[in-house]
């Protein structure tokens, strides 16, 4: 068994690269899109419930996800946010903001997936109302 | 009476299938151990069994291999006490398993065991990730955990390279596949 750096090596992280440039364009093109004007909460595959965007101030919302997990989501004219979750990981919350149709907040320790949706066309696009 | 022709054959089966059955012990032990360990990333793991699954590779071949890490993502997870995590650890397994056997039966020449260790890595994140997008009915997950899971896979995949070299060093030194083969 040879041990020393071959050339497929260089290949395999070739490879990680194409992977790691590959989900960031993925996440790019999710996000694109004109129309939204609801945002999606499913928790464990099944939707647990869906809001419209205010039109002024910032709607918050506890979402349980039973036995005293909850993630609080904050929705305003500017997209939606995590402000706080009680999950081991907090890759919600650091997630950040999300403004545009299709894209995701997604807490894996709670099942919980947030979804802008954008379903009737010809409704004001999120980033029209804030600008 | 040992020169027994048959007699040695199965000596030599009963043997095979005694190290295969400590192979999957070592797996699961492993496997319960790395909960234990801090993660470099949230959601990145050891990946401590996939050292069980590189050398079941390297003495025994690809079908033995197959039959350790699904017994492993099987037993695995009912043991650690989340059942549902048995479908994330077959995809992933099973497809790090196949990726590195491809490389390593294939590809030997270009490919060393670092190399091969690193894209069995890359795979189990790759399967991992790809369930639970398909679950959660987001391909959203797969893009958002991937960058990070890639960088720790780098690590985490020459590490258990690594482990792998010594423990086929140490087993070779015993001329141990030379009883198999």
């Amino acid at each position: 068994m040879k041990m020393t750096f071959r050339i497929g090596d260089a290949l395999v992280y070739l490879f990680i690269l194409l992977l790691i440039a590959g989900s960031f364009a993925g996440l790019y093109q999710l996000g694109r899109g004109s129309v939204t004007n609801r945002v999606a909460v499913e928790i464990d595959g099944k939707v647990w419930g869906t809001y419209d965007i205010p039109a002024s101030g910032e709607e918050v919302v506890h979402i349980d996800a039973g036995s005293d997990r909850y993630n609080i989501m904050v929705i305003t004219q500017s997209g939606v946010m995590i402000r706080e979750a009680n999950c081991p990981d907090q890759i919600c919350v650091t997630w950040g903001n999300i403004s545009r149709p299709g894209q995701t907040i997604v807490c894996l320790p709670h099942k919980v997936v947030i979804r802008i949706t954008g379903d009737q066309e010809g409704e004001p696009a999120l980033d029209d109302i804030a600008s | 009476m040992i020169s027994h022709p048959s007699l040695i054959l199965r000596m030599k089966k009963n043997r095979k299938l005694i190290y295969l059955a400590l192979f999957l012990s070592m797996a699961l032990v492993l496997h319960y151990v790395e909960h234990f360990f801090p993660t470099l990333a949230p959601g990145a793991k050891l990946g401590l069994a996939n050292i069980v699954t590189l050398v079941t590779l390297y003495l025994f071949g690809f079908p033995e291999a197959m039959v350790v890490v699904v017994t492993r993502s099987i037993l695995g997870p009912i043991l650690g006490g989340s059942p549902t995590g048995i479908l994330y650890s077959l995809a992933g397994g099973v497809l790090s398993c196949m990726v590195m056997a491809v490389l390593f039966f294939r590809f030997n020449r270009y490919f060393s065991l670092l190399g091969i260790s690193v894209a069995g890595a890359v795979f189990h994140n790759v399967g991992q990730l790809l369930t639970a997008s398909l679950l959660y009915g987001t391909i959203g997950i797969l893009f958002t955990y991937l960058p990070i899971l890639m960088l720790s896979s780098i690590i985490t995949g020459n590490f258990i390279g690594l482990v792998g070299k010594y423990m086929i060093r140490f087993l070779d030194k015993k001329e141990f596949h030379v009883n198999f083969s």
